[in-house]
């Protein structure tokens, strides 16, 4: 279900990195985290993900551009639980913290699950 | 410093209120305490133009003494040079340009909050009153028509009047712990003042709106046993009319009539006037003289020594403390709403900091979780890891808060800088490795031993080199450099801390010490490096930083060698 996808986790804790690798990985799932710092030299099309993790405070420029990126469906991990909008219920999923690493695998496999929008 | 005896010294302190140590305050117990630059005092002043060793406070007898050490620049104690002397209440000590503040409540504890010395006596006939004036609180009729009502007021008694109503108003913004503290100044000024034998302020409490005795004050400290009778009628005659009055024979005053006791105190005169605040009458001042055989009082009648003039100052002060309150109950305010901001400031961010850590323990829980259920140990063991990184998380954040503390005394040994830094290099590679980053260390061969807190440098320098390392996580080649360097004219130690990350903002630069101020977004607590630059100050040195865009940073932190035995300046 995974296999071939690529997962970015844009800066937050590098646990969830490393949770997400352990278990994503041997599943032929590639996952990668981008430091907010080193976000601005990603521009080529090709590394577009497949799945986004990011923090609420980075929701809104993690995709600044980056070609392709704001279409990609994201998982945003918040302190407070926010109101999906028509627009984000798609393809936005939110995660308050601390939240259970479950739930974010789950989270990302029904996100896989859903048909693609056209990039 | 803290010790104490069967009297409660714990309540003495010194608050630096002028200098770079600036609302740091000192407990002061019964043991001996330095006062100067040099790291072994208990009251250390970093201030360059104290001396190492400037002065020691001693308790003796129930006082505190202080003694000036042959300082270079000498020691001030209320704007005058002193040699050794008493301490009281409020005094201001001059240490270089630093001041400090002396409160010392168990000193006054006597003499203080006597309001239980204080009798309120009602009186049921109060109607007639042979009150020899009344003088309306408006401070412009109380001043300025001086001449006019009294027509040949002596010269010297208008400047004694305003030179007493500018010590209250200077006594009125000095800065004072307590409401009680300042009330009590006030009062032993203004019962010097008009010559009277005691007094007393009632205060209204702002919640019940009740009248209460609070302070008492007597010119003659021995007779402080006996008990202060005022009269109940006279109080509510100047709180409902709010104007001064002044009764000069008080046995044939109907407005004692009944009140045995205050004939039986020997009460000659009594003045009592209100405190009347911007928006509210704050309470009243009450002044009386006495005689010690009140069978005279009866026989003769009273001679008068307070004058309406005394009764005008005493409004015009009743004024000046109302304000006094007044200001004194906004600046509390304002203080107030500022700590349960800091304080929520506070708890948010250690909240946040600790929903982290739990985040991360959580993580490492999954995966072992998940290794137990596979039988796979390569994922336990990366759970574990995960774990074991949070558990040092929750042990750093818990030491840099106690760090911040001022629970904390730094504890000074000998030894090389070189030691703590080798050992974080050592500490650190792991992490460095985790993310990707080189850490390199160059120490300096001819380092000279100093005298230092060892966990607190470590501490300093390890926050330093997490935030570093951090900065380069994820950069290609990216690399952190620690050094070491001593510079033998200033006579310091150096510790350089260099990235080759993306450099920190201009703008964020002069804040970044800033408690709770990160650069790192969700991930940082803003604890670090407010706790390495506390650490490092306490050291007598400074963190200074230079950064650049895109190249990286480098923090130095500048430690000047302590070292007692061998202080490089013979002078001081």
């Amino acid at each position: 279900m995974v296999n071939g996808q690529h997962v970015v986790v844009f800066d937050g804790l590098t646990e969830t990195e490393q949770v997400l690798k352990a278990i994503l990985e041997p599943q032929g799932c590639r996952v990668n985290r981008i430091r907010k710092q080193h976000s601005g030299d990603i521009t080529s099309a090709e590394e577009i993900p497949s799945i986004l993790v990011v923090h609420d405070e980075d929701a809104s420029h993690c995709t600044k551009d980056k070609p392709g990126w704001s279409k990609v469906p994201k998982i945003v991990i918040g302190s407070v639980k926010k109101r999906s909008t028509t627009d984000t219920d798609q393809s936005t999923h939110f995660l308050v913290q601390p939240f259970h690493y479950a739930e974010l695998i789950d989270s990302i496999e029904s996100l896989l699950q859903q048909p693609r929008l056209n990039h | 410093m803290n010790s104490s005896t069967g009297k409660d010294v714990t309540q003495t302190t010194l608050l630096v209120i002028q200098g770079v140590d600036l609302g740091t305050r000192f407990k002061l117990g019964t043991d001996p305490a330095g006062v100067g630059r040099g790291v072994r005092n208990e009251v250390r002043i970093l201030d360059t133009e104290a001396s190492r060793q400037h002065a020691l406070i001693s308790f003796k007898n129930g006082s505190y003494i202080i003694t000036d050490l042959n300082s270079s620049n000498g020691t001030l104690l209320n704007g005058k040079q002193i040699e050794s002397t008493k301490l009281n209440n409020g005094d201001h000590i001059q240490i270089g340009r630093s001041l400090l503040l002396f409160s010392s409540q168990s000193i006054d504890d006597d003499s203080r909050y006597m309001a239980e010395k204080i009798d309120l006596i009602s009186n049921e006939d109060s109607h007639h009153s042979s009150i020899t004036h009344e003088v309306n609180h408006d401070f412009d009729s109380v001043v300025m028509d001086t001449a006019d009502v009294t027509g040949t007021v002596p010269k010297h008694e208008i400047q004694n009047d305003l030179q007493a109503l500018y010590r209250v108003a200077e006594a009125s913004v000095s800065p004072t712990i307590s409401q009680e503290e300042l009330l009590k100044r006030i009062l032993d000024l203004t019962i010097n003042t008009v010559g009277a034998d005691r007094g007393c302020m009632l205060i209204t409490d702002p919640q019940s709106g009740e009248v209460l005795p609070q302070i008492y004050s007597s010119l003659n400290e021995k007779k402080t046993g006996s008990r202060m009778p005022v009269s109940h009628s006279i109080v509510d005659y100047v709180l409902n009319k709010k104007q001064g009055v002044r009764t000069s024979d008080a046995q044939h005053d109907q407005r004692f009539e009944g009140g045995r006791s205050i004939l039986q105190a020997g009460i000659r005169e009594a003045m009592c006037v209100p405190m009347q605040g911007r928006h509210e009458l704050m309470g009243v001042i009450y002044v009386d003289t006495t005689t010690s055989h009140p069978e005279i009082l009866l026989k003769n009648g009273s001679s008068e020594k307070f004058s309406e003039e005394h009764l005008r100052l005493l409004v015009a002060i009743g004024r000046q403390s109302a304000l006094a309150i007044e200001n004194y109950r906004f600046q509390n305010a304002m203080l107030k709403a500022e700590r349960f901001a800091a304080m929520g400031q506070t708890i948010a961010t250690l909240s946040h900091h600790i929903k982290n850590i739990l985040q991360g323990v959580r993580g490492g829980s999954y995966l072992i979780d998940m290794g137990l259920n596979k039988s796979e140990e390569d994922l336990v063991r990366k759970g574990w890891n995960i774990v074991e990184k949070n558990q040092n998380k929750i042990y750093h954040l818990v030491m840099d808060m106690l760090t911040f503390s001022t629970e904390r005394k730094p504890a000074l040994e000998p030894g090389s800088i070189n030691t703590p830094v080798k050992d974080i290099f050592e500490l650190m590679q792991a992490r460095a490795e985790e993310f990707g980053v080189q850490l390199k260390c160059e120490l300096s061969n001819d380092l000279p031993e100093s005298v230092f807190d060892h966990e607190g440098i470590h501490r300093a320098v390890l926050n330093i080199v997490i935030n570093a390392i951090d900065a380069v996580e994820g950069a290609e080649k990216g690399m952190v450099l620690l050094e070491t360097t001593y510079l033998e004219k200033p006579d310091q130690i150096m510790i350089m801390i260099s990235d080759n990350g993306p450099g920190i903002p201009e703008e964020q630069i002069n804040k970044i010490f800033n408690l709770f101020e990160s650069t790192k977004g969700s991930r940082g607590t803003g604890i670090g490096l407010a706790v390495s630059q506390k650490i490092i100050r306490e050291h007598g040195g400074e963190i200074s930083i230079e950064s650049e865009g895109g190249k990286g940073s480098r923090f130095t932190l500048s430690v000047p060698r302590l070292d007692e035995d061998h202080p490089p300046e013979a002078s001081s």
